[in-house]
């Protein structure tokens, strides 16, 4: 498939440019938050709380005197590493599972798929804190939990791909010509599916970062001071009458991002699905 | 189907017989970013009282859309961009879209081709007969619900009663074509306009659907205006025919004038292409070349790059329609 | 899903024994989770910091020295029973602890998606009829934003904007109907999102229809042929997602919940998670996949009920 092609038409679409511009943002400022950032997240300034603004602080402090605007970077990194933390073993365990149970069939495959539905008929919150009740409270509880909860759909999504190439010809070709299984996968199989599964890992790193900060902000995810969205905006709630700043940056730096996400995944999938057409 | 003329079911309509309805210079063009394309430019075309109308032509060749700008459903990107549409003397393309809405199903009425796309496969039988006879004769549910059970007998439904209570999808084909008729029968409509009313069914079924329609007419006295590919159906069942391509009518008379003396060669090539029964073929007889492309007509006539006899004339101009006989044609072989 | 083409007695005694054996599968997960936690069970279960004897007689009432299988018929007739145990935390008995909480849960969320339909449908409606409008267009992007804003964010802004400053709404708890409306709203609104956009998807694809050309040939008023004709065959997917968001919204208020301090179940499970309290956390998720599981059994039956394709099959 021509990338080159395939950018222009996703130009083409307003709204998954604007989506696409927010990403690439998020992106530089998540890789250059080091650099970027003037103090260090966990440093606190006792004797400047809860300012609004200013020149030395560009986004404000919160209510340690911490600078907002290099927790928020901080938190786009911690955020960026969580989405593609999730959809490096959610999506790659669900592709392995889905490729398997579809590629197999018989059996296995109704009893794998019966198992995806089931999960993913809940929602990935709920799952969560059941998987957290068990693995335990924490940010690595946390993604695990995410990643788990995002897996039935890019098994379902796999499935379903390989069933729909598993009996064109150039496969059963291979099979006579005495590929093994495995490689009549990666080489046939799999490249079909790539474009399914590169919208849905857009939109599920979108619904990742909304889910994990959801997680820190009742306290289940992030540890209580660290410098993730989710826990900014939990801290934010007992001073949101006198310092309403503390709880906006970070909060339009979630929805800002999950919006991007989702922009550009629709819009990738449009592109997609007009080229099927 | 073979092309047997059946004079005898076919009644002599002769001028002084009322027309319901005119076509006067009818273009209609679809615009999309890409190109234009003229599905219908400029046709002249009039269905009297009572009488049954064929408009032949292969897939593209604008009879649907026609038929569609009678009723006043042509949607973007459609646009209808000239002309006159006369229904009874007051043209249609100047009403209102109340007013059209009052005429559609009431007194202009359509049979689709597919039947088992065109019911609403979530209201029983009964309920979408009924509505078309609640909505514009402003009878009460029950009453409407009676009257549609006469239709289904009408139609010759067996059973009707149970049949209003039914769902589209259990039904076969042929009956949900009869529902279909009996929709636009209800309200007793001047004219019926059936687009391909028979091509989704089986053969068997087709020729008792179409005796259903010739029977209507014969009862009812409604005009039909039968819209087909199939050159069988027109021969069989229409008193008049009209030939279209391209957008453009290429010829129209009486049907076996016409069947008999084409004057226009692709109208006799659409004959010839037709096997016969009592004949000896080892080939058929098809028409070279491909219809062209509807964004980028020919200059001159539309039919000149396939047709065997063209000349110099015919690929420069575009013929006029002039009367040959008892028809009208559009071919400068006719002089 | 593939569903049976038959109405009638057998087809419902069949779904019938199917959810009832989902129900069993589920009590059966719900009740291994204690033990999937990495702890012994009876320490797990009386608590932290209590004194060892107190533990072994908890396992020996829970039966946690015998094997899996005694324990959890054990444990499934003391549920059947009522007794879901005692809160750590609270030391009260579990279970009207927890319905009374899941009544909350389900006011707050029938609110939810009351507001979420009445809105929600009308917009996608008018977005599907008008589509590539600028009522189309700013509907579909209202939604998408609807979608990708955090629940607990647009809770904190409504309680800045209605609370604080305009001190019209109460923030926090519970008892009145004024107590509903913000933490409704917050809730809403991503289901909101999603019911438009369903409901413009589905009604593009109802409007591409032949029936719908059929429709209009018969000279119908066009609110007929929207209502009748149209809705009706669009609202059939529409349903089973508006089932399915109140499921969603039951179990995971959880959020909502917490931003407001509404005593509801999603809050009590959160609570029960950060304190350890087991024994509720076992019972919350309970009640929870029991409502997922027969929410999703209703839906079914809704569907099968609409369609006359499947009520009636050939």
């Amino acid at each position: 498939m021509n990338t080159l092609r395939f950018v222009r038409k996703l130009l083409r679409n307003k709204l998954a440019t604007i989506g696409g511009l927010i990403v690439l943002f998020f992106l530089v400022i998540a890789v250059l938050s080091s650099p970027l950032a003037q103090y260090d997240p966990m440093e606190q300034h006792l004797d400047a709380v809860l300012q609004k603004p200013s020149g030395q602080y560009w986004l404000g402090t919160d209510e340690l005197g911490r600078d907002i605007m290099t927790r928020v970077l901080c938190g786009a990194r911690t955020s960026l590493i969580i989405g593609l933390l999730v959809i490096l073993i959610g999506g790659t365990l669900g592709v392995m599972i889905g490729s398997i149970s579809g590629y197999c069939g018989g059996l296995l495959d109704v009893a794998i798929m019966r198992i995806m539905d089931t999960v993913m008929a809940f929602p990935t919150l709920l799952l969560s804190l059941l998987f957290v009740t068990i693995i335990g409270i924490g940010l690595e509880g946390a993604v695990f939990s995410v990643a788990l909860a995002s897996l039935p759909r890019f098994a379902r999504l796999t499935r379903g791909s390989v069933l729909s190439v598993k009996e064109k010809e150039y496969v059963e070709a291979a099979h006579v010509i005495g590929q093994s299984h495995i490689k009549i996968l990666m080489k046939h199989i799999l490249p079909n599916c790539l474009a399914p599964i590169i919208v849905l890992s857009t939109l599920t790193i979108g619904n990742s970062i909304l889910i994990v900060s959801g997680l820190g902000f009742l306290g289940l995810g992030a540890k209580p001071g660290a410098a993730e969205w989710g826990v900014m905006l939990s801290n934010a709630r007992g001073f949101l009458r006198s310092a309403p700043h503390v709880a906006m940056f970070p909060g339009v730096a979630i929805a800002l991002t999950v919006l991007g996400f989702n922009l550009l995944g629709d819009g990738i999938r449009d592109v997609f699905d007009v080229r099927q057409k | 189907m073979s092309l047997t003329l059946d004079r005898n079911s076919r009644q002599d309509r002769s001028s002084n017989q009322g027309i319901l309805l005119s076509i006067e210079h009818l273009a209609v063009r679809f615009s999309s970013r890409e190109r234009t394309v003229h599905a219908v430019n400029g046709i002249d075309l009039s269905i009297n009282d009572g009488e049954i109308l064929g408009l032949v032509g292969e897939s593209g060749s604008g009879k649907s859309v026609t038929a569609l700008s009678i009723m006043g459903l042509i949607r973007w990107p459609g646009k209808i961009t000239g002309g006159r549409i006369l229904f009874k003397g007051e043209d249609l393309l100047g009403k209102s879209k109340r007013e059209m809405r009052g005429i559609r199903g009431d007194r202009i009425a359509m049979i689709f081709q597919d039947p088992a796309t065109s019911l609403n496969p979530v209201l029983t039988i009964g309920e979408q007969i009924a509505e078309i006879l609640i909505y514009h004769k402003n009878l009460a549910k029950a009453d409407a619900l009676r009257k549609a059970e006469e239709m289904l007998d009408v139609v010759r439904i067996p059973n009707p009663e149970r049949r209003l209570k039914e769902y589209p999808h259990q039904l076969s084909g042929g009956m949900k074509q009869r529902v279909m008729i009996a929709i636009a029968l209800a309200c007793h409509p001047e004219l019926i306009i059936a687009d391909e009313p028979t091509t989704a069914l089986d053969v068997t079924i087709q020729s008792q659907i179409l005796d259903l329609l010739k029977d209507l007419r014969n009862q009812y006295g409604a005009s039909i205006l039968v819209i087909t590919h199939d050159i069988g159906i027109v021969a069989e069942m229409a008193d008049r025919v009209a030939v279209m391509y391209c957008g453009k009518i290429l010829g129209q008379g009486d049907t076996d004038s016409v069947l008999m003396n084409p004057a226009h060669p692709y109208i006799s090539a659409l004959i010839n292409a037709i096997p016969k029964l009592d004949e000896e073929r080892e080939t058929l007889d098809a028409i070279p070349g491909t219809v062209p492309n509807l964004s980028k007509l020919p200059r001159g006539c539309s039919f000149s790059p396939r047709c065997k006899y063209a000349k110099e004339i015919c690929f420069d101009k575009e013929p006029e329609a002039r009367r040959i006989g008892k028809m009208i044609a559009s071919c400068w072989l006719n002089g | 899903m593939d569903r049976v083409r038959r109405h009638g007695m057998d087809f419902l005694i069949k779904r019938v024994f199917a959810i009832v054996a989902t129900l069993i599968l589920a009590s059966v997960i719900v009740f291994l989770i204690i033990h999937l936690i990495p702890g012994d069970p009876a320490e797990l279960l009386a608590g932290p910091g209590v004194p060892k004897n107190e533990v072994e007689m908890i396992r020996k009432t829970m039966g946690l020295d015998k094997n899996l299988l005694t324990q959890y018929i054990l444990w499934f007739s003391r549920l059947l029973r009522g007794d879901l145990g005692k809160s750590l935390v609270f030391g009260d008995s579990i279970l009207p602890l927890i319905l009374e909480r899941f009544g909350n849960t389900f006011l707050l969320s029938l609110f939810a998606i009351l507001l979420s339909v009445v809105i929600g449908i009308p917009l996608g409606m008018a977005s599907a009829i008008k589509q590539n409008s600028s009522v189309d267009i700013s509907v579909m992007v209202i939604s998408i934003i609807g979608i990708s804003m955090p629940i607990f964010w647009i809770g904190l802004i409504l309680i800045l904007v209605f609370s604080v400053d305009l001190r019209l709404l109460p923030a926090t708890g519970s008892g009145s109907f004024a107590h509903l409306i913000l933490p409704g709203v917050a809730l809403g609104m991503n289901s909101l999102a999603i019911i438009a956009r369903m409901t413009r998807s589905s009604m593009l694809e109802i409007l591409r229809q032949d029936y719908m050309v059929t429709a209009e040939a018969k000279g119908l008023p066009a609110s007929v042929i929207i209502l009748k004709h149209a809705l009706r065959n669009a609202l059939i997917p529409i349903v089973t997602i508006i089932s399915m968001q109140f499921g969603y919204l039951l179990g995971g208020a959880v959020l909502t919940e917490t931003v407001f301090v509404y005593p509801g179940l999603g809050r009590l499970l959160v609570d029960a998670i950060s304190r350890r309290d087991y024994p509720v956390v076992q019972a919350c998720i309970l009640l929870i996949v029991v409502l997922f599981i027969v929410i999703n059994f209703l839906v079914d039956m809704a569907y099968t009920y609409m369609d006359p394709r499947i009520k009636y099959g050939k």
